[in-house]
């Protein structure tokens, strides 16, 4: 028979949870059922790549970049482009917050799941963002 | 399907061409910037002639009444998809009720609305495009107006990857614009056409080393050029003769006139070159007051320029494929 979690365990979820940058976690064992809920207190939300390819932080076509460290940025927002041979793959944000930095050059090659950015997350309350 | 909600006049739904009539006096029509049409076509899994929405004027505006994937390429028009603004070259789902705008380019001439499906309008002589100088083909023969409702065609259950795919824009994946001069100059390429050695050496001179610029008496019918006259040493007596998209005649004036989508199928004036056919969406966006320069080239490096499109063209319907594909896992 498995042992109930203990509080050391539920610390540990939670550590791992956090670090992985979820919101919430449930957990179900016979008897127990245990709902984690973590408060976007704000944070750095790292935007990783999803493929390998070469990072733009701008389109070829115009002359601004997707984002500037410093601007506002929404969850679905593209941050960046990831080119592959003649195509192009969105770097989506992920989480919404202000851009604190990218952390690639425009141009360099990257492999799958580099860290590409920096947001720095919000508190989201009822009423929306903080600003 | 989708809906008209704002047009200016002159945007249609033009495919590459309608080909194989010629010899009754039918021109071609057909998407001006080919490379884009296609590019968009291929982002979404249609075949590259697939019929689309050419936009040259705006503001436009499209409601979709059902969930499609799409994409728009060709001329940067900040598209907007719900107030949200779309990159360049790029294709995404849009879902039933959101609203897509188009503002005027910054720099190019024309735009493209592609539908996973494609716009399915009648086929005449083989071919959906709206020959708008005569009026038949596309929507009901003419130009698009508000209020208008496209059908798209059977495979528009097709489905982008979340966020979207976009392709490097031609510009910058091929080598044509690099060989554009200084400014806003675009550098054509250009094979001599049948009575070019009837020009004396200076209009020769003057047609292969000048800049020529793009009059605003310039439609999908064909483009005025404005420069230095080129002039014959005494009239030629020629036949009316076939002509193609791309055919630069010198008519009396000595102001030639580069022959487009929309051309006459046959013309009298003396042909002076043609523009090379994978060139020819260049010219698709150059505006009234661009500046071109002719480069001679042989049929054989025309061939190579067409290899170098080709092979854009199926990287991006390869890899568009793969993506797709994966997204759908």
């Amino acid at each position: 028979m498995r042992e109930p979690l203990s509080l050391d365990d539920i610390r540990g979820i939670a550590t791992w949870a956090r670090a992985a940058g979820l919101g919430e976690i449930e957990l179900e064992q016979p008897g127990i059922r245990l709902r984690l809920v973590f408060p976007a207190t704000g944070g750095l939300h790292l935007v990783r790549s999803p493929i390998a390819g070469r990072f733009l932080d701008r389109h070829p076509a115009r002359p601004d970049p997707f984002a500037r460290p410093g601007d506002r940025i929404g969850t679905r927002d593209v941050i960046g482009l990831i080119q592959v041979e003649r195509l192009y793959r969105p770097v989506i944000a992920g989480r919404a917050g202000v851009l604190a930095r990218l952390l690639v050059e425009t141009g360099s090659s990257i492999a799958a799941d580099t860290p590409l950015a920096e947001i720095t997350t919000e508190t989201e309350g009822r009423h929306g963002t903080r600003s | 399907m989708i809906e008209i909600v704002q047009t200016p006049p002159l945007n249609s739904v033009q495919d590459l061409g309608r080909y194989g009539a010629r010899h009754y006096g039918v021109g071609t029509s057909g998407a001006m910037d080919d490379v884009a049409l296609s590019t968009g076509n291929l982002l979404l899994g249609n075949p590259a002639g697939a019929a689309g929405i050419e936009i040259q004027m705006f503001p436009f505006q499209v409601k979709f009444r059902s969930d499609v994937a799409m994409a728009i390429t060709g001329a940067d028009c900040r598209a907007e998809l719900d107030g949200t603004l779309l990159p360049p070259w790029w294709s995404t789902n849009a879902r039933a009720g959101q609203s897509l705008v188009l503002q005027a380019p910054a720099t190019g001439a024309r735009s493209y609305l592609t539908i996973a499906g494609g716009v399915d309008v009648p086929v005449v002589l083989g071919s959906r495009s709206t020959c708008l100088r005569i009026g038949y083909g596309g929507h009901r023969g003419r130009a698009l107006e508000a209020g208008d409702r496209l059908v798209c065609g059977p495979d528009s259950q097709a489905r982008q990857p979340q966020g979207g795919i976009g392709a490097e824009p031609p510009e910058a994946a091929l080598a044509a614009a690099a060989a554009d001069g200084a400014g806003d100059e675009t550098v054509l390429r250009v094979v001599p056409a049948a009575e070019h050695d009837a020009f004396p050496a200076p209009s020769r001179c003057a047609f292969w080393q000048e800049a020529w610029t793009v009059s605003a008496q310039s439609n999908r019918m064909g483009f005025r050029l404005m420069g230095t006259p080129l002039h014959l040493d005494q009239p030629l007596e020629i036949r009316s003769s076939g002509i193609v998209p791309g055919i630069v005649q010198v008519p009396p004036s000595g102001q030639p006139i580069i022959q487009l989508r929309d051309a006459n199928s046959a013309g009298g004036y003396p042909k002076i070159g043609v523009v090379i056919d994978a060139d020819l969406w260049r010219l698709g966006q150059a505006r009234p007051g661009a500046k071109l320069r002719f480069v001679s080239v042989t049929q054989q490096q025309a061939a190579e320029v067409q290899r170098e499109t080709e092979a854009y063209l199926s990287q991006v319907a390869e890899l568009a494929r793969l993506c797709r594909r994966e997204a759908r896992r």
